[in-house]
């Protein structure tokens, strides 16, 4: 089980306009509506806010992963953007965050949902991994780049 | 004889934004892989973490699939995966608590405590008052060992 098995060039966003991290989340979960597994997207993002009042999921390196478990979905979504300017996270380390993975999950996906969430940290990890993220020009880009490392 | 006369009332627990981290570290210090209560901030029971909960972390999502089939033979060595040190702070209670919980009220019997732990396959259980407050954890042993003192042998 891997990213690449989930996250689609469709729901890229290769410069996210959001300047805070309520913004960020509500225009990725605007391009998950497309995927026909947000069942309510208002309460999505409401449901991610609040996961993040309860801990900040930017865990440095500029880097955010907001998450929640709600069945505000149906399955398991992802989406990837891309900050050029940065967005406010009120990260750990108080950088501000380039690149955020928006990830939900119906509660009965729970195992599958920390799966993603384990491998995509495993991913993020890597500083060359990153750095050719950022670097991405395209969704396509971006999505072979995390094929790319996917296969160590 | 109650569940309330049986339960352990002095107790862990811990609130949903407890970080993976700091929830290791305090399971750490039981001799057993215990069941932790989640609260909210007025103690009324919101979930729990199971020991199992944490080994799913851990386990391939093919493990789980399959591991409820019989005859089914699958490599489910934990040790293949390497989860990074981040998610030790990237995730918190809330993210990996049941909040499909079974629980217990405290004026119940200990008899039908006992039937409710079998039939879930656990070996013990949050006990709440009537408005769902947290009030302890029953587990198997202790009713044992309230029946050996119902019979004064302790």
């Amino acid at each position: 089980m891997k990213v690449s098995d989930y996250l689609k060039a469709k729901f890229c966003l290769m410069d996210l306009k959001a300047a805070n991290k309520e913004d960020a989340v509500k225009e990725l979960a605007k391009c998950l509506s497309s995927s026909g597994k947000l069942l309510k997207e208002d309460k999505f993002v409401n449901d991610v806010l609040e996961r993040e009042s309860l801990g900040s999921t930017g865990i440095g390196n500029n880097i955010g992963i907001p998450h929640a478990r709600t069945d505000a979905v149906k399955g398991f979504v992802i989406a990837f953007g891309k900050s050029t300017e940065g967005i406010e996270f009120k990260a750990l380390d108080g950088e501000k965050v380039n690149l955020v993975f928006l990830m939900g999950a119906d509660p009965a996906e729970l195992n599958l949902y920390l799966r993603i969430l384990a491998e995509l940290s495993k991913l993020l990890m890597n500083a060359t991994f990153r750095k050719e993220l950022i670097a991405a020009k395209s969704e396509a880009d971006v999505i072979t780049t995390i094929k790319r490392f996917e296969k160590g | 004889m109650k569940v309330i006369d049986a339960a352990k009332k002095d107790i862990i627990k811990v609130k949903r934004s407890l970080s993976l981290r700091r929830l290791l570290e305090m399971f750490k210090d039981f001799h057993a892989a215990p069941l932790i209560p989640v609260v909210d901030n007025d103690d009324y029971l919101i979930g729990a973490v199971y020991p199992e909960n944490l080994l799913d972390l851990l386990r391939p999502l093919s493990a789980k699939l399959f591991r409820n089939i019989p005859f089914t033979e699958i490599d489910e060595d934990i040790f293949d995966l390497d989860p990074v040190p981040a998610m030790g702070e990237l995730l918190i209670v809330d993210d990996i608590m049941d909040d499909n919980i079974i629980s217990i009220n405290a004026h119940d019997s200990l008899e039908k405590a006992y039937k409710t732990l079998k039939l879930n396959k656990k070996e013990r259980m949050p006990v709440v008052d009537d408005k769902g407050k947290i009030v302890g954890i029953l587990g198997i042993f202790d009713i044992i060992w309230q029946m050996f003192k119902e019979k004064e042998i302790v």
